[in-house]
């Protein structure tokens, strides 16, 4: 009976922590690749420029291209479908939400460095020259209900890549 | 008997509980490891339009020297052929998943996952000159 109880007792208190550890190594790899993704497809939407401003030497992005090819780029990274819902047997299992976008660029009249800001969302960011601003945000894939549920929020501030 | 029974339930259970976390762990970190090498590798691809064979090696070698594989076991497949601005430039890097359970014959090591895969895909920035 002694021996039974010690290993009832034992079993809660490794498994209690194992669920933990298995469920923060998913929150872990969910965080990176997220935040990947978040920036390659900031990245992909700061080349969407318009060139009708580009033939006088400004810079301007063509937003709904832009927020088009974000979408886009998250999703095929993420193996999401076309509104951002995962496919079944992927890390993420609930739905991909775009929750702010800002486009600085030229037509804004600012002068670089600028000291990007936005307190909801605790972005605090120098530019140096026109950019895109992303936020997306996703409740955590947990691994058992046990779990608690909170969502991650993920942004990325990305410059015009200047061609080389 | 019954001491044996005991012994031999709790002693597998011991097994389980002191070594299978250790496992878990090395797992995971192979698969933030090979996640953050193919992030460096597709950010030189963007900027050269491809995945340039130094490229592909670098990405190789770091995983090979931090996880202890020969690089012929790291694999790699995705864009090497030069991708115009605005084009999407794609890679896959794989290495060996390792032994996950403690116990595999308990915990179905048969069905496995064999290898660590991570992906990712990127617009090239790279202007022919």
């Amino acid at each position: 009976m002694r021996e039974t109880i010690i290993t009832i007792l034992l079993s809660i208190v490794c498994l209690t922590f194992w669920i933990w550890q298995v469920d923060d190594n998913v929150t872990s790899l969910a965080n990176e690749r997220l935040k990947n993704a978040v920036n390659y497809a900031a990245h992909d939407a700061s080349i969407q420029i318009d060139k009708k401003y580009l033939g006088n030497g400004r810079i301007a992005f063509n937003n709904a291209k832009a927020e088009e090819v974000f979408r886009q780029t998250v999703a095929d990274n993420l193996f999401l479908d076309s509104d951002l819902v995962p496919r079944p047997n992927t890390l993420f299992k609930e739905k991909i939400t775009v929750i702010y976008t800002d486009f600085i660029d030229d037509r804004d009249g600012i002068t670089y460095p600028f000291f990007y800001e936005n307190e909801a969302y605790g972005i605090h960011h120098w530019i140096f020259g026109p950019a895109v601003v992303f936020a997306v945000e996703v409740p955590r894939p947990r691994t058992f209900n046990v779990n608690p549920s909170y969502s991650l929020v993920k942004w990325s501030v990305f410059e015009y890549p200047v061609p080389r | 008997m019954r001491q044996v029974i005991m012994v031999l339930l709790i002693s597998t259970l011991f097994l389980v509980y002191m070594f299978q976390p250790f496992l878990n762990e090395v797992y995971h970190l192979r698969n933030l490891a090979l996640q953050t090498t193919l992030d460096r590798g597709i950010e030189k691809a963007a900027v050269d339009g491809r995945f340039t064979e130094p490229t592909i090696n670098e990405m190789k070698t770091t995983l090979a020297n931090q996880l202890h594989f020969s690089p012929e076991e790291v694999t790699f497949s995705g864009t090497t052929g030069v991708t115009p601005r605005g084009g999407y430039i794609e890679g896959t890097l794989e290495i060996p998943a390792g032994q996950l359970w403690i116990l595999p014959s308990i915990f179905g090591g048969a069905n496995d996952i064999k290898e660590l895969r991570a992906y990712a895909k990127q617009m090239s920035e790279y202007i022919a000159r």
